[in-house]
């Protein structure tokens, strides 16, 4: 009677177990790749958009009332991906993410070298002469910086202030000057 | 019991639990993954490549692209000094001395949605060092964030250049938190 009471108390403990970290390994993952499916459908790939209310790249901007939200969805299975970034003379954040909300990478204000400026972002390649050769035919300079991703899919997204209608119009204008596009186009 | 009955209930109940703890694990009173400062909480791994899929959980889970700590450093309660639930029956009082970071904004969201009430350095009024700021379902004089439309109130604290302020130092008094207090209610 014990050992089956015993083994029952097992059995429970493992399900919990089981299902406590196939929730936290999936369900979220499965639960942001709907929204940015939702995005791509709505914006497409490789290309800057405004997170403007009513559509569904708004969804990420978790405090609308004091930043102005850009993201750029990517997939450099085709090739490399070029930002052409215009910023304003304001506070703004750029940061690189895999499609599990982790950073690749972050750059603001503070760190740019310049109000205009390219990045260039590659999937990981095993020849690091490549990377370079292929920098220099899209044009690298001291303006542009690379970025080696790591994976072939993510998301770029733009944060800039906007606490006041200044702000907000600074980076309204920067952000539409900005461009996402793969490096090749 | 049937072995069946048995089966069904131990899937059942494990499950629950699973769950359950799984959606715990990842909320903002987590004691696991969040740092406490007094009644802030802070999860101090917030967007880094490397973190625990609990903090990944949490972000995405909400359609969330978390800052990265380097840049802001984000804090949060629901509760006041005394550890009373926030509630917009009451008034309370925030105060804070003038954070020394170039951004920083204190806001107020709730379950509700819409978009959350913002004060920003730009916003604040002070006559000195010291930022007070008046929480209300009604108006107040002086700054004033607007508590209505709020189930569950959470204020918001946002300190921006998050490694510069946390090169100062991390201890609560360090970061200069600000306090929360309860005026009256109604």
């Amino acid at each position: 009677m014990t050992s089956t009471r015993t083994f029952w108390a097992l059995f429970t403990v493992l399900t919990a177990i089981a299902a406590h970290l196939c929730y936290i390994l999936f369900v979220p993952s499965q639960q942001f790749q709907t929204k940015l499916d939702t995005i791509l459908a709505e914006n497409g790939i490789n290309k800057l958009t405004l997170a403007v209310p009513g559509t569904a790249a708004a969804s990420i901007a978790e405090y609308p009332g004091e930043l102005t939200y850009a993201l750029c969805l990517f997939d450099l299975s085709t090739g490399p991906l070029r930002i052409n970034a215009r910023v304003p003379d304001q506070y703004w954040a750029l940061e690189v993410y895999n499609t599990r909300g982790g950073t690749i990478y972050t750059l603001n204000d503070q760190q740019a070298p310049r109000k205009q400026f390219s990045l260039y972002l590659y999937d990981d390649d095993p020849d690091p002469e490549a990377i370079v050769n292929a920098a220099n035919s899209v044009g690298s300079s001291i303006n542009s910086i690379t970025i080696l991703t790591g994976t072939q899919t993510g998301i770029v997204v733009i944060r800039s202030a906007a606490a006041n209608r200044l702000e907000a119009a600074r980076s309204a204008e920067a952000l539409q000057n900005t461009s996402c596009s793969l490096a090749s186009s | 019991m049937n072995p069946s009955v048995r089966f069904a209930v131990s899937v059942l109940v494990g499950v629950t639990v699973g769950i359950v703890s799984a959606r715990y694990m990842t909320t903002e009173q987590s004691p696991f993954f969040t740092h406490q400062y007094g009644n802030w909480n802070n999860w101090p791994v917030a967007g880094n490549p490397s973190n625990n899929p609990y903090t990944q959980a949490k972000f995405i889970a909400n359609g969330q692209l978390p800052e990265h700590f380097s840049e802001v450093l984000t804090f949060y309660r629901n509760q006041d000094d005394g550890g009373d639930k926030l509630t917009e029956d009451c008034t309370y009082l925030m105060s804070v001395d003038r954070p020394t970071a170039r951004r920083w904004s204190i806001s107020l969201t709730g379950n509700a949605g819409g978009t959350p009430q913002v004060l920003t350095q730009n916003d604040v009024m002070s006559m000195g060092e010291k930022v007070t700021v008046l929480l209300s379902a009604s108006p107040q004089p002086g700054n004033w964030l607007r508590m209505s439309n709020a189930d569950d109130p959470r204020v918001v604290f946002r300190l921006y250049d998050g490694d510069t302020i946390t090169a100062q130092g991390t201890g609560s008094g360090a970061l200069g938190l600000p306090s929360l207090t309860r005026v009256s209610c109604s």
